[in-house]
């Protein structure tokens, strides 16, 4: 093994001073003991370095083969480029489109806020977590915007603008209860109703809105606003569930039973319309309080939330300012669905 | 080898402007080294277009490798002749898939010249000589003679100790020999 190893090593410093320029001759002379092999080696040496003159010139070929590396160098850049966080990359106009679209859909969604709301879902999309606006669109005669539709407890989760939970719409009028969310049908969403009490019954009522009847439960958790009475108008906060039932956090009542001037009823109706503009009334005339002017085609249509006080009558549109219980806001003013709906969850009703 | 020219420093910057897919270094790096890359893969296939073509390809698999590519004071250059021996591996494999003889026969047929002056058809023997040595054999040769690369340069290429490279050296010159003693009588008797 070490003869081997110090045959390797005595060619190699052989073949060290062939390629220096040695002859071979005189290098297999400096190591006697392996004179002989080395001689015949480094001849053969000699042949091998002296073929490198065999090895034709490359071709304008090669260089012409540059643009192949370019190219390919553009590729990884391009490739370095998709693979860099959003966040890293240099700011363009380009890449400023996005969010100013998006910026741009939450002035409009406020705008729409502004004309108050007809029916809103609002999802976080995040666990179970769902809030829906609804409104409920009250009418009537009178061109009053209809109920503020807010998120449970006025809080402004239901959207807002940055970052905020998209907000849908929902032509289901009443029927919000049973889109659940997206993840599960079934779960419970917090919502607001706005409607007129019917059948009391210790610790339940009915609310009634023009397109579906609400079982509304409350404890003493729930904040009550003034006495429950009966057809007295409502609006109730809480978690539904898919069969209608309203477990309430917040009864707004408009005082004594007395509907809210200016409200002229409970207009489910128009929240099963989904276009606010048809000139159908929304007015349930059996539930119509007020100023009796229930003539007016309310263009609150409930569901999609572009609800502008209506003047199809011709009657010049009202604003509420009877500070009935319906159109109070639980919310503060702006924190509505901004993305997109229009509906604001009514925030344009904060008396 | 023109590595051996430039600073250390040089040649680490270059590599690092080549880590960010500079343009200009890889113009640099190519004009630099691609005829060397390319006589190595000639002497390994003795192809000229193929060896051009390959050339390129090994560039190519460096850009998109260079990121994983750490600067040790080896030079970049010895980098490219590994992966110049893995490209010419793959493609003696692909080849031989295809039962297409673009190795040492078919370029003996096509290249090898009737001995118009003797010395060319010595030297082309050689080169098929050395394109029958076994891959390893034919790295060690190919770049101890003709890239001038030391021993030690020849282990961090290879990824073998110096050792292993000299042993292998020996084995090479031997198959060498063996080969052309028993080329010589077909030699003379063709003539």
């Amino acid at each position: 093994m070490s003869g081997r190893s110090s045959f390797d090593d005595a060619l190699d410093v052989a073949l060290d001073s062939l390629l220096a320029g040695g002859a071979a001759p005189s290098v297999s002379a400096t190591h006697q003991e392996h004179a002989g092999e080395l001689a015949h080696l480094l001849v053969v040496a000699a042949g091998v370095r002296d073929a490198a003159a065999a090895a034709p010139a490359p071709s304008m070929r090669l260089a012409g083969h540059a643009r192949a590396v370019r190219l390919a160098v553009r590729d990884a850049q391009a490739g370095a480029r998709r693979r860099r966080a959003w966040w890293r990359r240099p700011m363009t106009f380009a890449s400023l489109s996005l969010p100013a679209g998006i910026v741009a859909l939450a002035a409009i969604g406020a705008a729409g806020a502004a004309a108050g709301g007809a029916v809103a879902v609002s999802q976080t999309g995040v666990a179970s977590r769902v809030e829906r606006i609804v409104t409920l669109g009250r009418v009537g005669g009178s061109d009053a915007p209809p109920p503020v539709a807010t998120p449970a407890g006025g809080s402004d989760r239901s959207g807002g603008a940055a970052g905020g939970p998209t907000a849908v719409r929902d032509s289901n009028g009443g029927g919000v209860a049973s889109q659940g969310t997206p993840e599960n049908p079934n779960a419970p969403v917090t919502i607001t109703v706005s409607g007129v009490i019917r059948e009391i019954n210790g610790g339940t009522f009915t609310l009634e809105t023009e397109s579906a009847t609400w079982k509304v439960n409350h404890d003493g958790t729930t904040v009550i606003t003034d006495t429950i009475a009966e057809g007295a108008f409502a609006t109730v906060t809480g978690t539904a569930t898919a069969d209608r039932n309203l477990h309430a956090a917040r009864i707004d009542v408009a005082g004594g039973g007395s509907p809210p001037a200016g409200a002229t009823g409970v207009v489910p109706g128009a929240a099963a319309t989904p276009s606010p503009a048809d000139g159908r009334p929304g007015g349930n005339p059996g539930h119509t309080p007020g100023t009796g002017n229930d003539t007016g085609t309310p263009r609150a249509g409930g569901v999609d939330g572009t609800s502008k006080p209506g003047n199809g009558n011709g009657t010049p549109p009202k604003t509420p300012a009877d500070g009935n219980g319906n159109s109070r806001s639980n919310a503060p003013p702006g924190n509505g669905n901004g993305l997109g709906n229009g509906n604001g969850g009514g925030r344009s009703q904060t008396p | 080898m023109e590595s051996r020219t430039g600073t250390d420093d040089a040649e680490a910057a270059l590599i690092e402007r080549a880590r960010e897919l500079d343009d200009a270094a890889w113009a640099a790096i190519y004009e630099r080294h691609a005829e060397q890359v390319y006589a190595y893969i000639y002497y390994r296939l003795g192809d000229q277009h193929i060896a051009e073509d390959l050339a390129a390809d090994v560039f190519v698999k460096a850009v998109a490798g260079i990121k994983g590519y750490r600067y040790r004071g080896t030079p970049l250059l010895a980098w490219l002749y590994r992966i110049a021996h893995n490209v010419t591996v793959d493609h003696r494999k692909s080849a031989q898939t295809r039962m297409q003889r673009t190795s040492t026969d078919a370029l003996e047929r096509v290249e090898e010249p009737r001995d118009e002056l003797g010395q060319r058809d010595q030297r082309q023997d050689m080169l098929a000589a050395i394109r029958r040595l076994t891959p390893d054999q034919q790295q060690v040769v190919i770049l101890r003679f003709y890239t001038g690369m030391s021993n030690a340069e020849v282990a961090q290429v290879i990824g073998k100790p110096e050792g292993a490279v000299k042993a292998l050296q020996t084995r090479a010159l031997r198959s060498l020999r063996r080969g052309l003693e028993a080329r010589d009588p077909e030699r003379r008797a063709r003539a």
